[in-house]
């Protein structure tokens, strides 16, 4: 019998060699990591989809500007009260909470869905026989992409965990939380570096990529955020003598859908309608004369933020109808567009990430209180119909400045970043009667994974 | 899979896709394949000594690159103590057996490329025109491999004066390892709110079983009796290198943990304490981070972790799937031709997280409504019976009474008549030669069923295929009654 146990297992030693081939099973119907990021085409294929990241519920599309301009002074979740409007007063005032906060959650997640495909590019790219050229305008991209997303988790949530390559599932939950500081020491040299792969402009089937001014403008942002305006200086004047960017003369022709992608803009999350799941959501969210199939419109400019403009001020009408305006009894954002001739969330309007107006009034606060400050600033001051201001106009400087972004950049998503930039969330929300929180709040659901994460002040 | 969809069509004459505009269509295949092996060795000597072991090896395309094949050995043994000589004497027992066995087998039912990431489009504009991306939208875990399960039982077979009793006792002990769970990811792992399957931790199930039969009367009326009973307990040994709970969501959230010590995918939530009364009530309690502004009315919940405050930190377990034990019990009775027999069968102590009353019960009437919900909180005065909260749902500004609680958990315990049947054979002569044998029968099931579950059926399980998320109730359909009637007829 011992014979017959020896022969049995020798047999099945055999067979299972020869079984080998026989359960080696690709998909067939649905492309694999495997079998993909072969070459430039693969890689091509691989960064547009960071890209679309931008277009995410959690980004761009909606956690972005409710994260950004309605928990600011700028704007409030609107009259509705009911389902997505109710949830969205919840943040604007403050009250949400980690576990039910769907908006706020999605923003951590789909950021990291970004990062983790700009990780993906960066780790499978060294071994991809591709254009040289190509290559490192991708790698270029890839970091650039990611920096965005890690600069808006750190500003948002403070401390969060730093994955700057492909990770399994296992591996992500050994990273720890890091604070924000070590977040942008990384993202300084990334973007150095981003600046270096990337071209100044594209042309045809490539506008809309990332390009050296998006990174040098991101780069000198961090710069100001972690409080070294010395060396933001030097970037932002080299984005201003070298890349070529201009004022729009007319404050009106920087939006719309014909003026995608125009000479003052320096990155834009590109939309585009039609039924090819790439149209945006918010343009109808925002609207006023649009369907808003559930509930009223979102995102609406405070009686605060209407008497922020100044007499005279050509932004205002441009960007906002005022409360009883000539298009409708209520305050809403004009900026996205009106109309859509497609169905509702699948709108043509760009969003503009940065632009050329932000680089003037950064250098301005990197410069400090200077007349070549308040020259940058009356550039802005100047489009707008505005008479100039200088050092004798009342206000600090700080305050003035800050004043003149809240109305040049309204409803960008810079309201906020800028309130915590400035130092100022506490005191501006207190105005509005409201306890800022100066961080938005863990997703329940990655402190129930990781024991060892810590929850933000409540 | 293939599917072609058609639109538009002009007029219902033709019913075929040809009849419309063709709008759109996929094509969809998946294959598996298993190499399997299997010795087996029986050993028999005397008919009172048996051994039989077996080996197989099996080789799953499911799982990893180097992880595909399992091994899964097995022994049991018999001895029947009854053939032994010095057993003979007792003549009262015809049979007695002890067995044992220990054996692994594997489970690979998974989906078919459940290892690989798979790549979904994620189309992105430039230039205005839309272009190609592709991304993974599962991860990859090349690490996957077979769920195991090892385990012992130990029985014995007993049966008195020529099997007219006879008795079965089984104990066993089964554990999984390497358990196949879908485990939500962190969010820096790039795939936001999914929850792909690992090989995650050990589960143990140990308990025993009796069943018992016996032939009560015998002669021309005839009475027999089947009862069995089992016990199982379910229990968490070991979760992931960290040890960590995993919480899973069913149908709404996130609603059962596995955590360590307990069984798996218990219903995890806050404990409801009772309802408040009076705002002085409220002012004097915790405060609660997840509703700042209740009403009398609205949830007392139990600041569980005693901090002062009631937050996330305040779920805890509340209640599983897993029964105390279950019985059943069939009686067979036969006078002549005439037969009757019925089945009773029962579960208690299981609980099932009724997820319906997350709208049936919240009083908002938007939806019908639990008849219970007439005693709900209604003012001071009207109190209710203490059970169910003021009509409102809402959270945040509100009480937030939705909340997954302890207000959604439900004995499920229930005694149930399964079956039972009549049936009478006909004589022979009766009909003539033609029809030598003719049988007519009534028989009815699900007659009749005690429990205090108000939902449809106390045994519902609306995710039975995931682990870790058993017991919902979100839904499911009633149990159907049945009866039927039959003639069975044999012709010459």
């Amino acid at each position: 019998m011992k014979n017959k146990i020896a022969s049995a297992l020798v047999l099945i030693s055999l067979l299972s060699a020869c079984g080998e081939k026989f359960t080696d099973l690709s998909p067939i119907s649905q492309r694999n990591v495997n079998d993909f990021y072969r070459d430039g085409n693969d890689m091509t294929g691989a960064i547009n989809s960071v890209y679309k990241a931008l277009h995410q519920n959690g980004t761009y599309n909606q956690s972005y500007w409710v994260m950004s301009e309605m928990r600011s002074d700028n704007t409030d979740g609107g009259a509705d009260q009911t389902g997505l409007g109710a949830n969205m007063n919840i943040i604007d005032n403050f009250g949400e909470n980690a576990a039910t906060a769907e908006i706020i959650n999605s923003g951590y997640l789909d950021t990291y869905v970004g990062i983790g495909r700009a990780n993906l590019v960066l780790s499978r790219i060294g071994a991809v026989s591709m254009d040289e050229a190509l290559k490192n305008r991708i790698k270029g991209e890839a970091l650039f992409l990611r920096s965005l997303f890690y600069y808006n988790l750190a500003v948002n949530f403070g401390r969060v965990p730093l994955v700057l390559s492909e990770v399994s599932s296992d591996e992500a939950k050994t990273y720890p939380q890091v604070p924000a500081a070590d977040i942008y020491k990384q993202l300084i040299p990334d973007l150095i570096q981003a600046e270096g792969l990337l071209t100044t402009k594209y042309t045809g089937a490539n506008v809309g990529r990332a390009t050296k001014g998006a990174a040098a403008t991101l780069l000198a942002k961090i710069y100001l955020t972690t409080g070294d305006k010395a060396s933001a200086i030097p970037v932002l004047r080299r984005i201003i003598s070298t890349y070529g960017y201009t004022l729009i003369p007319n404050y009106a022709n920087i939006w719309g859908i014909s003026a995608k992608n125009n000479a003052e803009s320096i990155f834009e999350v590109q939309f585009k309608g039609g039924g090819s799941n790439t149209g945006n959501m918010f343009t109808n969210t925002f609207s006023a004369l649009l369907i808003q199939t559930t509930g009223g419109y979102k995102n609406r400019p405070t009686p605060d933020m209407q008497a922020a403009y100044e007499v005279g001020d050509k932004r205002s009408a441009i960007s906002m109808n005022p409360l009883n305006g000539p298009l409708n009894a209520g305050r809403f954002i004009l900026k996205y567009g009106i109309t859509n001739p497609f169905p509702e969330n699948d709108a043509d309007y760009n969003f503009i990430v940065f632009r050329y107006a932000d680089v003037l009034l950064m250098l301005a606060e990197a410069l400090g209180e200077t007349t070549e400050s308040y020259g940058l600033i009356n550039q802005v001051r100047t489009r707008a119909g505005l008479a100039d201001i200088s050092a004798s106009t009342s206000g600090t400087f700080a305050d003035k400045l800050l004043r003149e972004r809240r109305v040049e950049l309204a409803f960008e998503n810079h309201r906020w970043p800028d309130l915590l930039r400035f130092g100022k969330a506490k005191e501006i929300m207190a105005l509005q009667g409201k306890t800022a929180r100066l961080l938005f709040l863990i997703p329940q659901r990655e402190l129930d994974i990781n024991s060892t994460y810590t929850q933000n002040p409540e | 899979m293939n599917q072609v969809q058609a639109e538009n069509y002009p007029d219902d004459l033709v019913k075929t896709v040809s009849g419309g505009q063709v709008t759109g269509g996929t094509a969809a295949e998946e294959e598996w394949s298993l190499v399997s092996y299997l010795s087996r060795v029986n050993y028999a000597f005397n008919d009172k000594y048996l051994i039989t072991a077996t080996l197989r090896s099996d080789q799953a395309s499911r799982f990893g690159e180097g992880n595909k094949i399992g091994y899964f050995p097995s022994v049991s043994a018999g001895w029947r103590i009854s053939d032994e000589p010095f057993m003979k004497k007792l003549k009262f027992m015809n049979e007695m057996k002890i067995r044992a066995s220990w054996g692994k087998t594997g489970n690979f039912l998974i989906p078919n490329y459940a290892s690989i990431g798979l790549l979904n489009p994620f189309n992105y504009v430039f230039g205005n025109s839309v272009a190609n991306g592709l991304a993974p939208s599962t991860p990859s875990n090349s690490l996957l491999t077979w769920e195991k399960n090892t385990q012992v039982d130990i029985g014995l077979d007993i049966g008195f004066l020529s099997n007219r009793f006879y008795a079965s006792f089984d104990y066993y002990r089964k554990v999984t390892s390497d358990l196949l769970l879908n485990v939500q990811v962190p969010a820096a792992a790039g795939f936001g709110n999914s929850n792909p399957l690992q090989n995650i931790g050990e589960v143990e199930n140990k308990g025993f079983e009796i069943s018992l039969s016996s032939a009560n009367i015998q002669g021309k009326f005839t009475w027999t009796t089947d009862f069995n009973y089992s016990k199982n307990v379910n229990e968490v040994l070991k979760l992931g290198p960290s040890g960590d709970p995993i919480l899973s969501s069913g149908g709404a959230g996130i609603r059962h943990i596995t955590k360590i010590g307990h069984p798996i995918g218990s219903y995890y939530g806050h404990v409801v304490e009772g309802i408040y009364q009076t705002t002085q009530e409220i002012a004097a309690a915790p405060k609660d981070r997840l509703a700042p502004k209740p009403a009398p009315g609205d949830f007392k919940f139990k600041d569980v972790n005693g901090d002062g405050i009631i937050d996330n930190n305040d779920r805890t377990i509340i209640g599983n799937y897993q029964p105390d034990f279950t019985y059943g019990m069939t009686n067979r009775f036969t006078y002549k031709k005439a037969e009757l027999s019925f089945l009773i069968q029962g579960v208690e102590g299981s609980d099932v997280l009724n997820l319906t009353r997350r709208h049936l019960a919240n009083g908002e009437a938007n939806v019908n409504s639990f008849a219970v919900v007439n005693e709900r909180w209604v003012s001071p005065t009207q109190p209710g019976n203490g059970k169910i909260p003021r009509a409102d749902r809402l959270g945040d500004l509100h009480g937030f009474n939705n909340r997954p609680s302890t207000y959604q958990v439900e004995d499920a315990s229930y005694i149930r008549l399964r079956n039972v049947t009549f049936a009478y054979t006909f004589a022979e002569k009766f009909l003539g030669k033609m029809f030598p044998a003719v049988r007519l029968y009534v028989s009815g099931t699900n007659l009749f069923t005690r429990t205090d579950y108000v939902g449809y059926n106390p045994e519902v399980n609306n995710q039975s295929t995931s682990t870790g998320v058993q017991g919902e109730d979100y839904g499911a359909y009633p149990l159907s009654r049945n009866f039927t009637f039959g003639i069975n007829a044999t012709f010459k």
